[in-house]
């Protein structure tokens, strides 16, 4: 029984220890995924606590037999949806500033000389298109598959991979206009 | 190498999470990098593909810090998905998607569920209590019915049915004496209110607020007052205080002149 099952089953049980471990492991992930599909802390917040009370309100209808992570994730997936189609109903949909790149920038303004490539990938990254951002953190930070993404996403297999070929792509033009160049020399197997 | 198979040699290394570098051991990898070096078109590709992965070896994506244990345990603990002291409110352990259990309020918690291995009772304690209650109230019902008659509970049902029908009536008492002294009450009551009728007529008629002069009316001496002392006994304590009073002559007096004709030549007029 792995450990996710066994946590799971603790959580069915009404165990609130357990509850609050299941939220220390997967509270991150889901809040981080929130704020990079909505940009704005306090909509995340939200999001991600409706999303967890959601994962723990479904936890029995969760296959065992698959990896949690995507699960829950899609969770979240579609509660920023959701929030998003609100969002965009709002006549002032213009006035929620997307701040996660706001937040970086203020973060490291005193930092901004000494600014390493990956400080400029995520400032990058912020200003990606929301569905190919999402797809990019999937992919190279949670590490989910072609097919969990596009599970995730509700999308098919060929968008997610076209989607994140853009979205690598766009980054490396915004890094470049940023004069960032990497040396292909110093790149070693990775 | 052409530049198709350049394309997918990237793509390639981008499914297995890899760079395309020359300095790693596939074959494929080489190939590709000199094939970079000698397309511009491809050239773009791969130094966008080396930043990136350059980037991403650089990037550490840092988790942004929330809390949102409390708030969460909170909502689910409303929803019935937790208890207070954390003992097990339900248990959805095990339920299949599909199953009878799943299909039911997944939130609404089971608080005392059957014993391990005891069948499942279907039915909680106060529907059974409702039951029961309700069949007693028809059994006491059909009873009274029987026992009384149908008739008979139609009868007591009519609403000028009489609760206490032995009970009479109350009647006054109209004797002759009592109607004499009511008879004589009532014509006091006539002849005073005619005698002070025609006494405040006449006073009025006078122009004059009359002040009695008590002391020569009354027959009182300047030295004697119209008041005794008389010590007040109620409370032994006090030391002797007096507590004055009228005498109950002087009342009479009093009485005497205010009522009778008051025309005599005691009293001055201001």
């Amino acid at each position: 029984m792995s450990e996710d099952v066994q946590l799971v089953q603790q959580c069915l049980s009404g165990d609130e220890l357990s509850m609050r471990a299941f939220l220390n492991k997967y509270q991150g992930l889901v809040f981080s995924l929130c704020l990079r599909m909505l940009g704005h802390r306090e909509d995340a917040e939200d999001v991600a606590q409706d999303a967890l009370v959601r994962v723990f309100r479904n936890l029995d209808k969760w296959d065992q037999q698959r990896p949690l992570k995507p699960w829950l994730l899609t969770i979240a997936a579609n509660r920023c949806r959701t929030a998003l189609e609100k969002r965009s109903k709002l006549p002032s949909q213009n006035e929620l500033v997307i701040d996660l790149a706001s937040e970086r920038r203020e973060h490291s303004k005193h930092e901004q000389d000494q600014l390493d490539i990956g400080e400029e990938l995520e400032l990058a990254l912020a200003e990606l298109r929301e569905d190919y951002r999402t797809c990019f953190v999937m992919y190279h930070q949670e590490e989910l598959s072609y097919q969990e993404i596009g599970d995730v996403l509700g999308c098919p297999q060929g968008t997610i991979k076209t989607w994140l070929h853009r979205a690598r792509a766009q980054l490396a033009r915004r890094l470049l206009e940023r004069g960032i160049v990497a040396d292909p020399s110093a790149m070693g197997a990775t | 190498m052409n530049c198709q198979e350049f394309r997918e040699q990237l793509e390639a290394a981008l499914d297995q999470r890899r760079s395309v570098s020359n300095q790693t051991a596939s074959a494929g990898d080489v190939h590709a990098v000199a094939h970079a070096e000698s397309c511009v078109d491809c050239r773009v590709l791969y130094e966008e593909h080396v930043l990136i992965q350059t980037a991403l070896a650089a990037w550490t994506p840092r988790r942004p810090v929330v809390d949102l244990a409390d708030k969460v345990i909170e909502a689910a603990r409303q929803e019935g998905l937790i208890s207070s002291n954390g003992t097990i409110v339900a248990d959805r352990a095990g339920t299949r998607p599909g199953s009878r259990h799943s299909r039911q309020n997944p939130i609404a918690p089971i608080t005392a569920g059957p014993a391990e291995g005891a069948p499942e009772f279907p039915y909680r304690r106060s529907t059974i209590l409702a039951t029961v209650t309700t069949i007693l109230l028809v059994l006491m019902a059909a009873f009274i019915v029987f026992r009384d008659g149908r008739s008979q509970i139609a009868k007591d049902l009519q609403p000028d049915h009489q609760l206490f029908p032995d009970r009479q009536p109350e009647r006054l008492d109209e004797s002759p004496d009592q109607l004499a002294d009511i008879g004589h009450l009532v014509a006091d009551a006539q002849s005073a209110w005619r005698g002070l009728t025609s006494r405040v007529s006449h006073q009025a008629s006078s122009l004059s607020v009359f002040v009695p002069d008590l002391k020569n009316e009354l027959g009182i001496s300047s030295a004697v007052s119209p008041f005794e002392m008389i010590p007040d006994d109620s409370n032994p304590d006090r030391d002797s205080a007096p507590r004055r009073t009228t005498s109950p002559s002087a009342v009479e007096k009093a009485f005497e002149f205010l009522f009778d004709d008051a025309d005599s030549a005691g009293t001055r007029t201001i």
